[in-house]
């Protein structure tokens, strides 16, 4: 186990140089350069040259990749918009987003898991019925309306919380981006934790269970929920990518200062070593929860273990 | 004689009838699928008739004195900052929403399953191509949406194409893995023996086998798509706001949605009815093509 475990995380390195040289590549074959987009259009084209130069936007494609990695290497990635270390830049902002993330996909977790349990248990019920209506409704609002709406109600017309972000105003400030992530994922990871729920409590074992006597109660709870946590688990997986992706949009509408805005201004600005460190490090958390979920489900389940002890 | 004929034809179409009238007695049956295709044609109606029900001038025509009105008789959404009819506008972006949707999943659609055809077929490019998928998966799709949008501009054809290119490795992996289930056939394994050409195996035998999962799953995709393209113009790196890309509409909108929240509200709510009408018609597809999965 404890083998495959290296074996993953060596392999987590060249997979994620693998994102920046696409980012890298895609970015590099595209008209413009950090002078034509930051200057003036009038410019002269020798000041362009000057500026591209002082901001280390300079050499062939080879060498701006390997100045990257170099950079990489000794942990000062310059920035080609403010020549900054883009490492400095990112440590206020990457805890930002991944608190709002983790934080956002925790409440949605929970909130979404317990409703798709509860509607596969109680199936057919009011209940069900109200909630796969309520969700069918809800999973069809884009992110960014149910943020403006959340907005228009509780800042504009209540006037609770603040239609901005602002880091003095503490846990007042993460209510309506969090609301916003929590509207955005609960109606996918409820929906799907119902019918992976649902597929389990069709199964023979369940039957055999109940037919023998098992109070109701054990059922759901030791036979029932314990073989369904892996699809559940996988499901909130994909949760996690989704919401990695949702706090760009969440970010924007709270001008909240996370890697999700800068983000975007980087890609506009052609600020190319900005973009490449975020998806690095973006990469690095994603296939990090992977393996997180991996090395779980080997210790939830003996099968699993036994194919990685071979 | 003329009865005769019917017969005939009746029964030479038999088995493809009764398949097709059982899926759509099965999807009538179901009322939040007829609502969603009620719905949708509407939706479709004024797609296609747009310039008969408002002549297109009327998107940009503006009239500064009618400036910020709230929905009215005349203007039943009411105007923007500068007087231009929000109907005008809602209507003829349509066009622009639904159409990247519909296109961009058409365009994954054909090129995932393309992919997956040849990745269900030979093992060796089976195995290049998922490794690729393996480090597509790993980069936020909206990261990379971002990255494309920026190289080639927020016209309505690079959407298209930059929504296309990321949501293909997803088509790949589900159709791939619907196929492989098709591929041990032992149709598809006799087909193969008795020497058939590997497009019209896969043309002929593996796709149709596939086609019902398929098709749901594409449904399913162009709501997702429309929202994804509407998301992306609101952050301002789609469709410019001049356009009346309903995502851009609510960007430009923004600026004025403590004075006329209207002018969010319109075009959110037609991205979300138009969203709910294409998943409904999509829950019922899945439940009327295949029964077993009612729930």
């Amino acid at each position: 186990m404890a083998r495959y475990i290296v074996r993953r995380v060596m392999y987590m390195i060249p997979l994620a140089l693998c994102v920046t040289l696409i980012i890298f590549l895609i970015m590099s074959f595209t008209p413009g350069d950090p002078a034509t987009n930051n200057l003036p259009i009038t410019t002269e084209p020798h000041v362009k040259q000057a500026y591209n130069e002082s901001v280390g936007y300079t050499g062939s494609l080879f060498t701006r990749y390997t100045n990257f990695l170099k950079g990489l290497l000794k942990g000062e990635v310059l920035s080609y918009t403010s020549r900054n270390n883009v490492f400095t830049e990112l440590r206020q902002r990457f805890p930002m987003t991944i608190r709002l993330g983790m934080l956002g996909f925790l409440l949605s977790s929970v909130i979404g898991v317990t409703i798709g349990i509860i509607c596969a248990v109680k199936q057919h019920s009011f209940f069900d019925t109200a909630t796969t209506v309520v969700v069918v409704l809800f999973s069809c609002v884009p992110t960014f309306f149910a943020g403006v709406i959340l907005l228009l109600l509780f800042s504009v017309k209540l006037n609770i919380f603040p239609s901005f972000f602002a880091v003095e105003q503490g846990i007042r400030g993460l209510v309506l981006p969090t609301l916003t992530t929590v509207i955005g994922s609960v109606p996918t990871l409820s929906r799907l934790t119902r019918s992976a729920m649902l597929s389990v409590l069709e199964q023979d074992y369940i039957r055999t269970a109940r037919a023998k006597g098992v109070p109701e109660k054990t059922v759901i709870w030791k036979h029932a929920l314990k073989n369904a946590s892996f699809p559940i688990i996988m499901v909130l997986l994909s949760g996690f990518a989704g919401v990695l992706g949702g706090s760009v949009v969440s970010e924007t509408i709270y001008s909240v200062p996370g890697i999700g805005t800068y983000l975007t201004t980087a890609i506009s600005t052609k600020n190319t070593p900005g973009v490449m460190l975020c998806a690095f490090l973006l990469s690095l958390v994603y296939m990090a929860a992977m393996l997180l979920i991996d090395i779980t489900f080997a210790i939830v389940d003996p099968r699993i273990r036994a194919r990685y002890e071979q | 004689m003329k009865g005769k004929n019917v017969y005939d034809n009746a029964k030479r179409n038999a088995g493809r009838n009764t398949r097709f009238m059982d899926i759509a007695r099965r999807f009538i049956r179901n009322r939040a699928a007829v609502i969603g295709a009620v719905i949708f044609s509407v939706i479709l109606f004024g797609i296609l008739f747009a310039d008969f029900i408002v002549p297109k001038e009327m998107v940009t025509a503006y009239k500064v004195s009618d400036k910020m009105m709230p929905p009215c008789k005349e203007h039943i959404f009411g105007t923007d900052n500068i007087g231009r009819d929000v109907f005008a506008r809602i209507l003829h972006g349509s066009r622009i929403t639904v159409g990247i949707g519909v296109g961009a999943t058409l365009g994954s659609l054909i090129i995932g399953a393309a992919i997956a055809s040849c990745c269900a077929l030979f093992k060796s490019v089976d195995f290049v191509v998922m490794r690729i998928i393996d480090v597509l998966t790993c980069v936020p799709s909206i990261l990379m949406a971002l990255v494309i949008l920026a190289a080639f501009g927020g016209s309505v054809p690079s959407m298209i194409f930059t929504l296309t290119f990321v949501s293909i490795p997803g088509f790949v992996i589900t159709i791939r893995s619907v196929l492989l289930r098709v591929v041990e056939q032992d149709y598809v394994k006799a087909a193969r023996l008795s020497g058939t050409p590997t497009v019209k195996l896969v043309l002929r035998h593996i796709i149709p086998n596939a086609m019902d999962e398929i098709i749901v799953d594409a449904t399913m995709t162009i709501a997702g798509m429309m929202m994804s393209a509407a998301g992306l113009s609101f952050i301002g790196m789609g469709v410019k706001p001049p356009s009346p890309e309903w995502g851009a509409m609510l960007n430009f909108a923004r600026d004025y949605f403590r004075t006329a929240p209207y002018l969010s509200i319109i075009p959110g709510a037609a991205i979300a009815i138009t969203a709910l009408s294409i998943n409904l018609i999509g829950d019922g597809l899945r439940d009327a093509l295949d029964p077993r999965s009612m729930r």
